[in-house]
């Protein structure tokens, strides 16, 4: 392993353990980087507005629905940072274009997988599924587990596709 | 069959393990989840919907695929 390829492994844990540690004293205000483009997004994908409420995050009263600091998916872009990089690593990538690519992918894929979450939330507690032992909430964590695994498989297999795009060709290989 | 299933597990290994990790052990680490029944039952769904979701996937792809 390269030293620049162990640096960036090195910087990329510090980021994750960085992210934690705001993430564990941030209040609502300082999760917008996150927030504010996942609130949008929902916005527009459920057709309602959400809006900022100071303390508390962003609110939609049509369904009555807050997308809070807990929503914020945060711990999946520590995990998403974490497995890109060792994904990136593996495949040659080094240095600072392999910190910004897993970075920007964690960060995307955070963006979306969350709001893919919110948007079956929502549905899901409209549609009143529960019944029995599986209680609305048992549903949410349900949902929750489905999506946000499901989102790092999917991740894994963009990084690796990524990364075997970016690899260089040995020389003299035909193309 | 068994085979499939191993390499399903083997390819999914890495989103599990980040996904256990950051779930599971990031909060026994720092002490925040108390060993109480709704943390109790959160490491269960955590633990078991994940390599039930790898296998019940690939039973699919396996299945659609037909025997070869």
């Amino acid at each position: 392993m390269t030293g620049s390829r162990v640096v960036a492994l090195a910087l990329i844990g510090l980021a994750m353990w960085g992210l934690k540690r705001h993430y564990s004293t941030a209040e609502v205000e300082d999760l917008r980087w996150i927030l504010w483009p996942t609130g949008r997004l929902v916005a527009v994908a459920t057709g309602s507005p959400f809006e900022f409420e100071r303390g508390a995050g962003f609110l939609s009263r049509q369904h009555l629905f807050l997308i809070e600091k807990s929503c914020a998916g945060v711990n999946f872009m520590i995990a998403a940072l974490g497995m890109t990089g060792v994904a990136l690593a593996r495949a040659g990538g080094r240095g600072a274009s392999l910190v910004g690519r897993s970075v920007a992918l964690s960060y995307v894929a955070a963006v979306l997988v969350n709001v893919l979450r919110i948007v079956l939330a929502i549905w899901l507690a409209s549609a009143n599924v529960g019944s029995g032992w599986w209680t609305a909430a048992r549903i949410h964590r349900l949902e929750g587990i489905v999506v946000y695994f499901g989102g790092l498989l999917v991740l894994d297999l963009v990084a690796r596709r990524l990364a075997r795009v970016a690899r260089p060709r040995p020389s003299g290989a035909a193309s | 069959m068994k085979a499939s299933i191993a390499r399903a597990f083997r390819g999914a290994a890495a989103p599990l393990l980040c996904y256990y990790a950051i779930a599971v052990g990031v909060p026994l680490a720092n002490g925040a989840a108390a060993r109480n029944a709704p943390f109790l039952e959160h490491v269960c769904f955590v633990l078991l919907v994940p390599p039930f979701l790898i296998a019940v996937t690939r039973l699919r792809f396996s299945a659609k695929a037909g025997p070869r």
